[in-house]
């Protein structure tokens, strides 16, 4: 009797081998998983900030200066002039190749799925006209968003690498100083003094004749935000 | 025997080991998911941060550059007008090259007389119109400038705004923490030249607030709830992403430029051209250059008027270019305001005094 238990209880160790070891490999493949999710994750977020807070600052020279007062004035008009930076694939990739990111490149492990990489950079001018504002504020919106995919190892059984993270993204609205191109556009009638100025007369009459003086009581009221 | 069987019923007993390996496995598995989470988030809270502190600056950024704006075209019609004013006395003394005709004759310096007064006329209108202009985006000091930092702030944060293309990251709660006019001595500042010129009625030492450029830091904070919020009964707390970030105005272009001597790329010509002040037709009246040259207002000094020398300018229709300043050309001397990120200057901060978080 007692034989007979001892043969029950071989193979005991075998049983619970093989109920828990498929999930403990899944929690160290979920582990794995969630690491590569979560640097893929902070990679987003250090993508959009490359393109709306760091590359944007690299052209001064067309966003200010009197060039651009100065193609903004009679029948000129200058485009954006502020550069907008797609996120770049590199900041997934940690791709030295293109210079944006020095560094040893990833390895495949942490690198997402070829291809699968996008990104947008929309800019546009963000205007608040508030009472609250004793003057109207305008900005420059650069509104980044990076996103990518990070499929699971094919070594794992299909129902596994079937999982896939479709949503490994980011998004930033990053404002900043409005360039001068804006300021010209969006304040006509800062625009319309400036642009009479430089141009000055181009036809006897084009300008006012009569001769205004200062006022006694100078106006203080805010420019007219209206881009 | 009773040993024997003691020892051969342990066989197999790894069930210990393993519900004790997976456990900790799984417990492993949320430490780490709440790690990335809370990374993914604190790298968001600094892009939020940093957004919100570079773009509050358009409060003093903007102001100035409105102002240097109006300033140039304040600049420009003085600098006509004096020209004018030359050309006036010259006709009425019948000197340049007019002749003693009646006004029909447009090579008359009565003709000429009539043309200049009014383009006097118009451009003292001009130049009043810019000086209020000037008084009129100059007014905000900075206490003002501070108060709509404030009011834009929440703007970009009510509901509906933020996160959109108008607004700020909705993750979070922004205050405007610190404000202080920049005191430095890496980056140039605005309040005095190489000849200790301070402007405003401030000193090198003690520049005044209004006309000194700002640093502005802002706080982002946002009380996020970890992605496994329970395990076992064990309630994980709640972390705080919170970014910090400061920055300040900062002249990001800086120039000196002869108006009527470079070439403006767009349109090939001058930036500022010549004008013929004395006809009707936008060009010489007199087609003795020599003559003109009397009259003419040329931004870049005038190269036929023999009184100037070291004449004309020599432009390689770029950025650079070769130039004898010997007479009375325009040069504009001036710079355009941006923000930049700073280090963070308001030391240790007070969560719920200094700022709320989300």
């Amino acid at each position: 009797m007692q034989i007979g238990n001892l043969h029950a209880q071989r193979g005991q160790a075998l049983t619970e081998t093989a109920f828990f070891l498929p999930l403990f490999l899944l929690l160290l493949f979920g582990m794995m998983w969630v690491i590569q999710v979560s640097v893929l994750n902070e990679r987003a977020q250090v993508a959009v900030r490359y393109s709306g807070l760091v590359s944007n600052e690299s052209d001064p020279y067309d966003g200010f200066s009197l060039y651009a007062i100065y193609n903004n004035v009679g029948n000129l008009k200058q485009s954006a002039s502020t550069t907008c930076a797609t996120p770049p694939p590199d900041a997934f990739t940690n791709d030295p190749t293109h210079g944006a990111f020095p560094g040893p490149t990833s390895q495949p492990f942490w690198k997402p799925d070829t291809g699968t990489t996008t990104g947008t950079c929309n800019q546009g001018r963000v205007q608040i006209t508030d009472p609250s504002l004793t003057v109207p504020m305008l900005l420059i919106g650069t509104d980044s968003t990076a996103s990518t995919q990070k499929t699971t190892t094919t070594n794992l059984p299909s129902a596994i690498s079937g999982l896939q993270v479709n949503t490994l993204s980011a998004s930033q609205n990053f404002v900043n100083t409005p360039d001068i191109a804006s300021i010209m556009q969006c304040f006509p009638q800062l625009s319309s003094a400036v642009s009479n100025s430089l141009v000055g007369e181009t036809a006897p009459g084009n300008n006012p004749a009569a001769t205004a003086m200062l006022p006694a009581i100078n106006p203080t009221t805010s420019l007219t935000l209206d881009c | 025997m009773f040993v024997v069987l003691t020892v051969n019923a342990q066989r197999g007993q790894t069930f210990p080991v393993w519900a004790m390996g997976s456990l900790s496995c799984m417990v492993l598995l949320a430490m780490v998911l709440n790690y990335g989470n809370m990374l993914t988030w604190q790298f968001r809270a600094q892009n939020a941060a940093d957004s919100a502190a570079r773009g509050l600056l358009a409060a003093q950024t903007t102001q100035w550059n409105q102002t240097l704006t109006a300033l140039h075209a304040a600049a420009i019609d003085e600098y006509r007008i004096r020209n004018i004013l030359r050309d006036l006395d010259e006709v009425v003394n019948g000197e340049g090259g007019c002749n003693g005709g009646d006004y029909h004759d447009i090579h008359s310096c009565d003709a000429m007389y009539l043309n200049l007064r009014g383009q006097y006329m118009d451009a003292v209108q001009r130049y009043t119109a810019d000086a209020l202009l000037i008084h009129r985006v100059a007014t905000p000091n900075q206490a003002t400038q501070i108060a709509n930092m404030n009011a834009a702030l929440t703007q970009m944060q009510k509901t509906g705004v933020c996160g959109t293309a108008n607004g700020l990251d909705c993750g979070f709660t922004y205050a405007l923490v610190g404000t202080q006019a920049r005191d430095d001595n890496y980056l140039e500042d605005v309040y005095s030249d190489c000849c200790t010129f301070v402007v405003g009625g401030g000193t090198s030492s003690n520049p005044k607030p209004d006309l000194t450029p700002m640093e502005v830091e802002v706080v982002a904070c946002a009380n996020v709830s970890t992605l496994i919020p329970a395990f076992f009964n064990t309630q994980a707390p709640t972390f705080s992403a919170i970014g910090r970030a400061a920055a300040t105005s900062i002249m990001a272009n800086q120039e000196f430029m002869y108006l009527g001597s470079i070439v403006n790329p767009t349109t090939g010509n001058v930036f500022q051209q010549a004008e013929f002040p004395e006809g009707t037709s936008g060009s010489a009246v007199l087609a003795n250059s020599e003559n003109d040259g009397y009259y003419r207002i040329d931004y870049g000094g005038n190269p036929d008027n023999t009184w100037n020398h070291g004449n004309p300018a020599i432009s390689n229709g770029k950025a650079a270019f070769t130039y004898s300043p010997a007479n009375a050309g325009l040069l504009a001397a001036t710079g355009w305001w941006s923000a930049m990120p700073v280090p963070t200057f308001k030391g240790t901060l007070t969560p719920g005094t200094q700022f709320q978080c989300k």
